[in-house]
């Protein structure tokens, strides 16, 4: 930490999020000192389709900032700030910097056939040799490639696209640029020299130079402007970083940045990131529906897995025990021994998880008996979220070339379940380390600005100072031996012992959907 | 005449039901006593013979009070099936009495089908072997407790204990015998090969006479502990399941009845003894004596778990706050929005008779509820029972029509889905006394008052007629395959996790 910094010093991060924006002031050594959020609003105007508004953007990111400022009473005490968003969304703008069209959401799938085009006209393998990704319709390439089909005259006036972090930092006032993390997502970015991928961009029409420069992640892009200091009340001359993509910033708060190792972030979807030190060039990573991106701590990179029904699978279960208690649902879970009496859960509820991707993939109770009551079924639903976690890191960790895995780090919501964490580490047999951090993504994003404003001298220094607390849970290892066994003998087997029944029965519910109505 | 009442007993798992029904088959009164399955190691179920009598008293006396104490003219018995008694020399039960859910006897019925043949099982007895009748439950105490069967004069089933207290006679009928796979479904008999091949005594067995014959009187004894006359004539009665039949007029072979209780039954009569092959069914004595006018065998599939299932969804996972109502079940499409659930939470008999078979709900979603589940769990029900059914019909069963009974019948849903998973009009069989009415039939037609296809008639109340809905018909000719498919796909899963499950609950692990 720099010799300078008082123990007055804020730091503030912004986490522009898809339902909502929060930011969030700290201190140098991460303890949260004030924290304010605004809805993000989203406009739905047809199926498939999602976006923002870049001016609703801006203004739920100012406005929570000014509630933090109000707050803390004295904004010139904070030194630095810095954006975390969601990725793949960006702004496009024009010459003057003006927003030609909203902000296409990262999850809209209108571009389905740009992708469609680019597998046909680029190829799945020349697409992941430059940018380390398996083709999916939401990367920011298919929607600029979606902008210049269907909306010519917006294109024609379009000279740059801001990436929404990016936007949010060039409103404070800093200079356009991206970040590595954001840039990886776009799919016209070279992962391994970091640098735009601008043979691909020549190929498909669209000229390089749209895009910002590309920078490290810390590094100081301006000060707060006088339009950004009237809009937020921050002081103007504030120091503003280069954030980056959302999640990655969360790693980077939660210290997962050396190679190999293991982020859990739980929550309604579970995310699984391992830091790495260079790409994976394997095309299998892809095949198996892992992604991978570069890291907001210099010189890094990450892979990524996980499930989409964690805790929405647990959210499931209570919802259909109308038990409202989770407290008195997991206090009687933890009663029933490992195995759940034979009660086993595969929750593919909504998606399949990598490494098994399968959009006709479904959920399923097996082992039922008359023996299995509620407490039962509560644990097995556990234990199937534990095994669907194993079965999504054990191959990210091996591409990362890691014979087993690490001790695992723990941050979200759903690591309050003290059960499932009991669970997840006899599981996967390693200690699960939940950290005590409030809003990570944000922290990641006020760390960065930190960085910015020379607080911190470099990511070790960050890691030095902040402070989180740290419950590890151990394996039991008892449990851990008869989960083990499980896994091996049973639970691996489970997705191509049910991908035939789940495939005819998607056939048929599709086929008889809506055919008749009584029995 | 029409003074004169008749008494049927009918000895469930349970408890035991006393009804008292006028010549006309109309319930007078009714009452019930209830007692324990003691199960004293994991897998045994075992009952105290004079908790049976005394239970029985109590009910029968109650049943009798509230009837207005009425001259009665017969008893009939209705018992449950397959269990096993034995009594010493002085009539005491010389063990506590090992009931059909029993399955110490595993090993037993694998050695005695391999060296008697499982197809010569079948040829004679009509059905496979398992665990719990009293063929195995015997082979096992041989083994096992040899100075009990030592100690033993005779072996009766549950109902036939019954009638040894009510009229100190070792008797059994043809139906009842039939469920021991000790008896010739031909001959109507004792089976000398399967006794012997046992190493049993004929002598322990007791004497078949038929089912509508009189078998004896109320002893003295007996006839104070009820507080009836002596000398009143008990009817042979029968095995519950075919008396369930009788009682729902189901007595021709263009009738199929499917009783949906805790478990369910698919019930066929047979003008012959058509058996399995492959053991999935049973082919039994009826109730009827040769050469009367209904059919001397009927062919029965039964399935585990089918109440049961529904209870257990929504006392277990549902925990009954969450448990919808049948509106919003029968709101949920046909097909529970590709949900398919295997019954099979107490394994399976037939088609599968695989006890370590297990339940599954599979292709679940985030935004299914309490009404998906339930109606996936009707439905699974119904198509095991489909899928036991498809076994009669490959042996040239081809029934006309349904008669639906038990619970599920005043189920309007599950009747529906019924109707249309076996594409056959349903007939619902509206409140009825089951077995204890056919035991009451038997013992009229023991008195002549009528025969047993008039009997039947009076008693059974048969509610409007149910015919399939064509578009649902469709949904579940497709979806039945699937189900088929579903348990053989995961039958080593079911099976692994059977006995994974065993290891931990035995290892007692925390965590």
């Amino acid at each position: 930490m720099s010799g300078t910094t008082g123990t007055d010093t804020l730091i503030l991060g912004i986490d522009l999020g898809t339902t909502s924006t929060k930011a969030v002031a700290y201190d140098v050594r991460g303890r949260m000192v004030a924290t304010a959020a605004m809805p993000t609003i989203t406009h739905y105007p047809r199926p498939l389709w999602a976006y923002f508004e870049p001016d609703e953007l801006w203004n739920a990111a100012a406005s929570a900032v000014r509630g933090v400022v109000e707050q803390i009473g004295d904004p010139a005490r904070i030194e630095s700030v810095a954006v975390a968003s969601f990725a793949e969304a960006g702004v496009p703008v024009d010459a003057n910097g003006n927003p030609t069209y909203n902000t296409i959401a990262w999850f809209d799938r209108r571009s389905i056939p740009q992708a469609d085009w680019l597998l046909e006209t680029v190829g799945e393998q020349r697409l992941f040799e430059r940018s380390g990704l398996a083709l999916q319709p939401i990367f920011t390439l298919c929607k600029l490639l979606w902008l210049k089909e269907n909306e010519p005259e917006v294109w024609a006036r379009t000279r740059g696209w801001l990436m929404a972090d990016s936007y949010i930092a060039w409103r404070l006032g800093g200079a356009p640029a991206s970040d590595y993390s954001q840039a990886a997502r776009t799919l016209a970015f070279d992962l391994q020299h970091l640098k735009w991928d601008s043979d691909l961009l020549a190929q498909v029409g669209i000229d390089p130079a749209i895009f910002s420069p590309v920078m490290a992640a810390g590094g100081a892009i301006g000060t707060v402007s006088t339009e950004g200091a009237a809009a937020t009340g921050l002081v103007k001359g504030t120091v503003i970083g280069v954030g980056g993509h959302d999640h990655v910033c969360g790693a980077f708060a939660a210290g997962v940045t050396e190679h190999g190792a293991v982020l859990d972030s739980m929550g309604t979807a579970e995310a699984l990131f391992v830091a790495l030190d260079a790409p994976i060039w394997d095309p299998d990573l892809g095949r198996m529906g892992y992604t991978q991106g570069a890291h907001v701590a210099a010189g890094q990179y990450y892979g990524f897995g996980g499930l989409y029904t964690s805790g929405a699978s647990v959210d499931w279960i209570r919802n259909i025990t109308g038990r409202e208690d989770r407290r008195a649902l997991a206090g009687a879970a933890a009663e029933i021994p490992p195995g759940s009496n034979g009660a086993t859960f595969f929750p593919h509820l909504r998606l399949s998880s990598p490494p098994n991707i399968d959009p006709k993939s479904r959920g399923a109770f097996l082992g039922l008996t008359t023996d299995i009551d509620q407490a039962a079924m509560v644990r097995s639903v556990y234990e199937g979220i534990a095994y669907e976690a194993r079965m999504s890191i054990e191959p990210l960790v091996q591409f990362a070339g890691s014979a087993s895995l690490p001790d695992i780090t723990v941050i979200g919501g759903s690591s309050r379940n003290e059960l499932l964490l009991r669970i997840k580490a006899s599981v996967t047999n390693r200690p699960h380390h939940v950290l005590g951090l409030h809003e990570a993504t944000a922290l990641g994003g006020a760390l960065l600005g930190g960085l910015a404003a020379s607080i911190y001298r470099d990511a070790a220094d960050v890691k030095a100072t902040v402070e989180v607390d740290s419950n590890t849970i151990e394996p039991n290892p008892d449990a851990a031996a008869f989960y083990e066994d499980f896994f091996q003998n049973v639970y691996k087997q489970l997705y191509a012992t049910l991908k035939p029944l789940n495939h005819a029965i998607y056939d048929q519910v599709v086929d008889l959907a809506g055919e008749a109505t009584g029995p | 005449m029409t003074d004169l009442a008749l008494l049927a007993l009918d000895l469930g798992t349970g408890s035991v039901k006393a009804l008292i029904v006028d010549s006309n088959c109309r319930v007078l009164a009714s009452g019930a006593a209830p007692y324990p399955v003691e199960r004293p190691h994991d897998g045994w179920a075992e009952q105290d013979p004079d908790r049976w009598w005394h239970a029985s008293v109590e009910a029968a006396r109650s049943a009798l009070t509230a009837a207005g104490s009425p001259e009665i003219a017969a008893i009939g018995i209705s018992g449950q099936m397959h269990g096993t008694v034995l009594l010493d020399a002085a009539g005491r039960p010389v063990r506590p009495a090992i009931i059909w859910e029993d399955r110490r006897s595993a090993d037993q019925v694998r050695s005695l089908t391999k060296q008697i043949g499982a197809d010569r099982i079948i040829e004679l007895c009509g059905s496979a072997l398992a665990t719990g009748f009293q063929a195995a439950t015997l082979a096992w105490l041989l083994e096992h407790e040899p100075a009990a069967l030592a100690a033993a004069r005779a072996v009766l089933l549950p109902g036939d204990y019954l009638r040894f207290r009510l009229t100190g006679d070792l008797v059994t009928e043809p139906s009842d015998a039939s469920s021991t796979l000790l008896f010739d479904i031909r001959t109507r008999n004792w089976s000398n090969e399967i006794l012997v091949a046992i190493g049993l005594d004929r002598s322990l067995m007791p004497q078949v006479m038929e089912s509508t014959k009189i078998t004896g009187d109320l002893t003295s004894e007996a006839a104070t502990a009820l507080g009836l006359p002596t000398n009143i004539p008990i009817a042979g009665g029968g095995a519950d399941a075919p008396l369930a039949a009788l009682a729902a007029a189901a007595t021709t072979s263009d009738t199929l009845l499917l009783t949906i209780s805790t478990g369910s039954q698919a019930i066929l009569p047979a003008t012959q003894p058509v058996v399995d092959p492959r053991g999935r069914i049973h082919t039994w004595c009826s109730l009827a004596s040769p050469g009367s006018a209904l059919p001397g065998w009927y062919q029965m599939g039964a399935t585990l778990a089918s109440g049961r299932a529904l209870r257990w969804l929504r006392e277990e996972l549902l925990a009954n706050s969450a448990a919808p109502l049948e509106s919003s079940v029968a709101a949920v499409p046909p097909g529970a929005d590709g949900i398919v659930f295997l019954p099979y939470l107490n394994g399976e008999r037939t088609p599968h008779m695989d006890p370590e078979a297990s339940g599954a709900f599979i292709g679940l979603r985030a935004q299914h509820g309490p009404a998906e589940l339930s109606r996936a769990v009707m439905e699974g029900a119904a198509f095991s029972l489909l899928d036991a059914f498809s076994v009669l019909q490959e042996l040239g069963g081809s029934p006309e029509r349904i008669v639906l009974a038990g619970g599920g019948a005043r189920s309007r849903t599950w009747t529906e889905i019924v109707a249309s998973v076996f594409d056959l009009p349903v007939d619902p069989l509206e409140e009825s006394e089951g077995s204890a009415m056919g035991a009451a039939i038997v013992a009229g037609a023991s008195l002549g008052w009528f025969d047993l296809a008039e009997g039947a008639a009076r008693s059974a109340r048969i509610g409007p007629r149910i015919v399939p809905n064509p578009a649902a018909v469709e949904i579940y000719r497709e979806l039945f395959p699937l189900f088929q498919h579903t348990y053989r796909a995961l039958r080593d899963d079911f099976h692994r996790l059977g006995q994974i499950a065993a290891r931990a609950r035995s290892t007692s692990i925390n965590a």
